[in-house]
């Protein structure tokens, strides 16, 4: 209990130096934002504008101010378009994360099973096998590979849509109309997962427990899933955090190729719209998504292992 | 499937154990290396046999290769393993897992890295319970509490929801032995089971495998480095050497007729409590032989007082002494007219390791001698 209000201590002050730098970033861009929303007035007009939205009071303030919203659920609005940014995030936030559930269950699904597969046969043929089919679909570049999952199950055997569909019906329509992109992002990770957990797995099948394990009569199957496979996922544990941090900023050519109005594209287009507010919605957004997401890391890791919940708890 | 049909009734008659001419060979790239070279002995239900021998002797291998627990990559398995009649020998891990945990069990070395340390203890028990006998997990949980109060450990209900990390290592070791106990396995391997403990913790461990043993009537094969373990413990003793038995004897009889000259150094080498303090300690010269090309003839004769020329040249085979059960392999045994007589012309012909030895033993290894509580040698450290 005293760990988890520890951490959520912590949690607090890196997400406020997290905001402060998200502000600043944009403060730091070159471009003036009043130019960009009066292109043809005058000097007179832009700086009326400067005043009006709040861009000559310090900064300090500025921030302030900002903070305060952001606490209040308010993450500014749009100098030109007057939208919110909330409203546009909100949108675009589910997209993504779902993209991101999606890819990161499928490649655990399918990297979990497949590492320690491979590392009790380690150095096999079968094990050889699995290595250099991961290698081949890490190699090949998301997108292509979407192209490609396109091309065959889409536009030659209409398996599954080409084209990311507005509206899904039920649950397998749901799975249908994410599969293609998803799975392109998995067949990158599922090489890094498998390779992790495999080296890993070697490693914890050399322990005396699993021996132990071993001379007590129990099956392959328990000793290698009970025994063996918590003791060694920390290292996937670690590469699973950093990639759903990483893909809660969306994936921009996936989004683009399929037409999927994500984080990616929402980044893209405020950063090419010169959308100073957005941008900046959208910077805070992901960086606290992967603080999130590192918190949850690692509370995770207590539970993997029993000696850092104690540890921690007796520091 | 009924605990009756996992378990076929043996016929009780002839021994537990009956093992014949075992060699376990490992392939390496520096060639075979020879880690058990024909091992034969056998033991009855529920007696104790020591196996005793320095590190390298290839004793945990033995345990391992009976049990079946080495890897198959690159091992070499040879002879003849009779477990109630039936050969295990060549048995696949499949056919071994009927055995495993429910007919011979096995307490490690090292209590700190034989538990799963994610694993709660309790759990640890009661999974090896559950799996192998038909029992309800409410049943398995009381089980395991009765297993943790019997080998002594305070607060049992406790620790069944305590993690491994947080018992201390004596504790941890009881753990593994109520683990090793907990289906009832007619043979229990203790592969140095006190080596990682506290001095004071050990006595109180070989007692509590000792009694355990008594009551449930296994029979054990206890290997250690250290023949004050088994001295009074075991009921025969193996003395291992470069993976071969050197010497074979009721306990009693060893310490009585000791003929292999090892036995008599490993003996020696036991720190002595009447000894006046400084006292040097007895080390055994040189290094256990390289099993990858062990030397000619008797493989202990590099290291051995009593050396003659036929040592280096021709291996003795065990021979039975005039007691029943006793053996050794040795030309010039301890005790004996020819054995004396060859000591007496290493003295005379100034050809005396140990006593060389002695000489150039710096203080430093004596004391790294004392902590290994063994016959060790210098830079064998």
């Amino acid at each position: 209990m005293r760990l988890l209000v520890t951490k959520l201590v912590q949690l607090v002050v890196v997400l406020l130096v997290v905001s402060f730098f998200a502000f600043l970033l944009i403060r730091l861009l070159p471009g003036d934002p009043a130019e960009v929303i009066i292109p043809f007035g005058t000097n007179q007009q832009r700086e009326q504008l400067r005043k009006d939205i709040g861009l000559k009071e310090p900064f300090f303030t500025q921030y302030g101010k900002w903070l305060n919203g952001v606490v209040h659920g308010d993450l500014g609005q749009d100098y030109q378009t007057h939208q919110k940014a909330t409203t546009i995030i909100r949108q675009a936030l589910p997209k993504s994360l779902q993209l991101m559930l999606y890819a990161e269950v499928l490649a655990l699904a399918i990297a979990i099973p497949l590492g320690v597969f491979a590392a009790y046969k380690a150095g096999s043929a079968a094990d050889k096998i699995a290595n250099l089919t991961v290698f081949g679909l890490l190699s090949v570049p998301d997108f292509v590979l979407l192209f490609l999952l396109t091309y065959y199950l889409g536009v030659k055997n209409h398996t599954f849509p080409v084209i990311f569909p507005n509206a899904t019906h039920g649950l397998s329509g749901w799975f249908k109309a994410w599969f293609l992109p998803a799975a392109s992002l998995a067949a990158g990770q599922l090489a890094v997962f498998m390779r992790l957990l495999r080296t890993d797995m070697i490693a914890t099948l050399q322990e005396d427990y699993i021996t132990m394990a071993k001379s007590k009569g129990l099956t392959n199957l328990r000793i290698l899933f009970r025994h063996a496979l918590r003791p060694s996922s920390f290292s996937l544990l670690t590469a699973a955090g950093l990639s759903v941090g990483a893909l809660i900023g969306g994936t921009l050519i996936i989004e683009v190729i399929y037409s999927i109005p994500g984080m990616g594209l929402t980044i893209f287009n405020a950063i090419s719209q010169r959308q100073y507010v957005l941008l900046q919605a959208c910077v805070l957004v992901v960086a606290v998504g992967y603080v999130l997401i590192n918190f949850v890391v690692d509370l995770l890791y207590t539970v993997l292992d029993p000696r850092i919940r104690h540890a921690r708890a007796a520091a | 499937m009924n605990t009756d049909e996992r378990f076929p009734s043996a016929p009780l008659d002839g021994p537990l154990l009956d093992v014949d001419g075992i060699r376990t060979l490992f392939r390496t790239d520096r060639g075979l290396v020879r880690a058990v070279d024909g091992v034969s002995f056998s033991l009855e239900r529920g007696r104790t046999l020591g196996i005793v021998g320095e590190s390298g002797s290839g004793k945990t291998v033995l345990s391992r290769s009976i049990m079946g627990l080495l890897p198959k990559k690159n091992v070499v398995r040879e002879g003849s393993i009779k477990f109630e009649g039936k050969e295990i020998g060549r048995a696949s891990a499949e056919d071994m897992r009927g055995l495993w945990g429910t007919q011979m069990a096995m307490v490690f070395q090292d209590p700190m890295t034989s538990l799963n340390p994610v694993i709660k203890v309790g759990r640890q028990i009661t999974e090896s319970l559950l799996y192998h006998l038909d029992i309800s997990r409410s049943y398995a949980n009381e089980l395991a509490l009765a297993l943790l109060a019997s080998v002594g450990i305070p607060e049992p209900e406790r620790r069944l929801a305590e993690y491994p990390h947080q018992l201390s290592g004596g504790m941890r070791q009881r753990v593994m032995i109520a683990i090793a106990i907990a289906c009832g396995p007619k043979l229990l391997f203790a592969d140095e089971p006190t080596t990682a403990l506290d001095v004071t913790v050990q006595a109180q461990i070989l007692d509590l495998l000792q009694s355990q043993q008594r009551e449930r009537f296994m029979a054990m094969i206890l290997v250690t480095h250290d023949l004050g373990v088994v001295a009074g413990r075991a009921d025969e003793i193996a003395v291992m050497y470069a993976g071969r038995i050197v010497e074979k004897a009721p306990t009693n009889v060893l310490f009585r007729e000791m003929r292999h000259p090892y036995s008599e150094a490993l003996v020696r080498s036991i720190p002595k409590i009447n000894n006046p303090s400084h006292t040097r300690l007895e080390v055994i010269f040189g290094r256990p032989p390289d099993l990858v090309h062990p030397p000619a003839g008797c493989k202990f004769s590099p290291r051995c007082p009593y050396v003659q020329e036929k040592c280096r040249t021709e291996e003795p085979p065990l021979i039975d002494a005039d007691t029943p059960g006793h053996a050794y392999r040795c030309w010039f045994p301890v005790g004996t007219p020819e054995g004396r007589a060859a000591l007496e012309r290493n003295r005379a012909e100034g050809r005396l390791p140990v006593a060389a030895a002695e000489e150039a033993v710096p203080e430093a290894d004596a004391t790294a001698t004392l902590m290994g509580g063994t016959a060790s040698a210098p830079g064998s450290v």
